[in-house]
């Protein structure tokens, strides 16, 4: 059963969907007094096409946004980025004082806490990325 | 590939620069520049503001022990202020991780005791004493946070050139951002405005030399 399975895939390759690579998710612990948090993670698209991230949905979150810190007027600024483009074999980073995920959570999060996070791309596709709550 | 006339021209620059050293002692010179340089010493990732050095006005707010903060908390010591609000999720918790890094790096128990680090709130209305004491707590029990009235707390941003804007969508909205400025004003011990930084991981030892610099020189 397994052979013919694994016979059959070899024979007709699916078309594969996009997956990112992610690398060091994480999200920024804050006291329990603030409403907020940000999460940072390294992306890699290592398929041939761009493709981007549109949407972010967690159990633990109420609302993830993408943001970018950037400065505006002299002042630093959040400014909304509703769609991140990844471009083919390109590497995005979310950074503290850069691009960030802006997220509300339901409770109050806990140092080395792992949540998971799924993120919709472009092409229909989704995939869940395990986030580490750090110090 | 020297030609002729740039020897003759290093000949007289030569000649002139002797001339000056012995017409202005080195005495006399070395105290000159001290005065023109409020005898700073050479720093790394501080802009000092060297003439532009001015006095704070007359200001009140209070700290997250519910303690008056005013111009005297601020005498002899170098303060370290940052401006900013409690629920920003990734300027403000960076900018506090690099100056709590730059204070760990101080090390020498004399620089720590001359230098104080200061959060200022521009976001009175969430930011009340017990939420801001929860916020140091985390960061660096030995940091204060202040805030105070708009009006007081403009009194002090105007005079640093600190600049923020509160971006409600309505007079109710519960979350909103707030923009500010992101550099660390230096103040100096005679409660003066007297420079600042841009915080970065990067500059975290260099920003701490500069400190330790700042301290030995004052003494
Ligand atoms: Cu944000």
């Amino acid at each position: 059963m397994s052979r013919l399975l694994l016979l059959a895939l070899l024979m007709f390759p699916v078309i594969a969907q996009a997956e990112l690579t992610i690398d060091h998710a994480w999200i920024k612990n804050l006291p329990p007094t603030v409403p907020v948090r940000a999460g940072y993670m390294t992306i890699v698209n290592p398929a041939k096409q761009a493709v981007s991230i549109v949407s972010f949905s967690s159990d633990a979150f109420s609302s993830i946004d993408m943001h970018e810190t950037v400065m505006k007027d002299g002042m630093m600024h959040m400014q909304h980025v509703p769609e991140l483009t990844i471009e083919a074999g390109a590497k995005v980073t979310l950074a503290p004082g850069g691009m960030h995920m802006m997220m509300e959570p339901v409770k109050p999060t806990i140092t080395g806490e792992q949540i998971n996070i799924t993120i919709k791309l472009s092409d229909g596709s989704q995939q869940t990325v395990i986030f580490t709550v750090e110090q | 590939m020297k030609s002729k006339s740039s020897n003759v021209l290093f000949a007289i620059l030569a000649l002139s620069a002797g001339l000056l050293v012995s017409l202005f002692p080195a005495s006399s010179w070395s105290a000159q520049l001290e005065t023109a340089h409020r005898a700073q010493p050479e720093l790394e990732a501080i802009t000092m503001m060297g003439d532009e050095t001015a006095a704070l006005p007359a200001f009140e707010l209070t700290d997250h022990r519910n303690q008056v903060f005013n111009n005297s908390r601020l005498k002899d010591k170098w303060s370290l202020m940052f401006f900013g609000y409690t629920s920003c999720p990734d300027v403000c918790p960076t900018t506090l991780n690099n100056i709590s890094h730059v204070v760990h790096a101080l090390k020498d128990p004399t620089v720590l005791d001359a230098v104080k680090v200061y959060f200022v709130s521009v976001d009175p209305q969430r930011d009340k004493p017990e939420i801001l004491a929860s916020y140091m707590n985390y960061f660096n029990p030995d940091f204060t946070a202040v805030t105070g009235d708009s009006q007081m707390l403009n009194v002090l941003t105007s005079a640093l050139g600190v600049a923020y804007k509160i971006k409600k969508k309505a007079e109710t909205d519960p979350v909103y951002s707030v923009d500010h400025s992101g550099f660390v004003v230096l103040i100096n011990p005679q409660g003066e405005n007297a420079g600042l930084f841009f915080s970065d991981p990067d500059n975290v030892q260099a920003v701490a030399r500069d400190l330790v610099r700042l301290v030995k020189g004052s003494h």
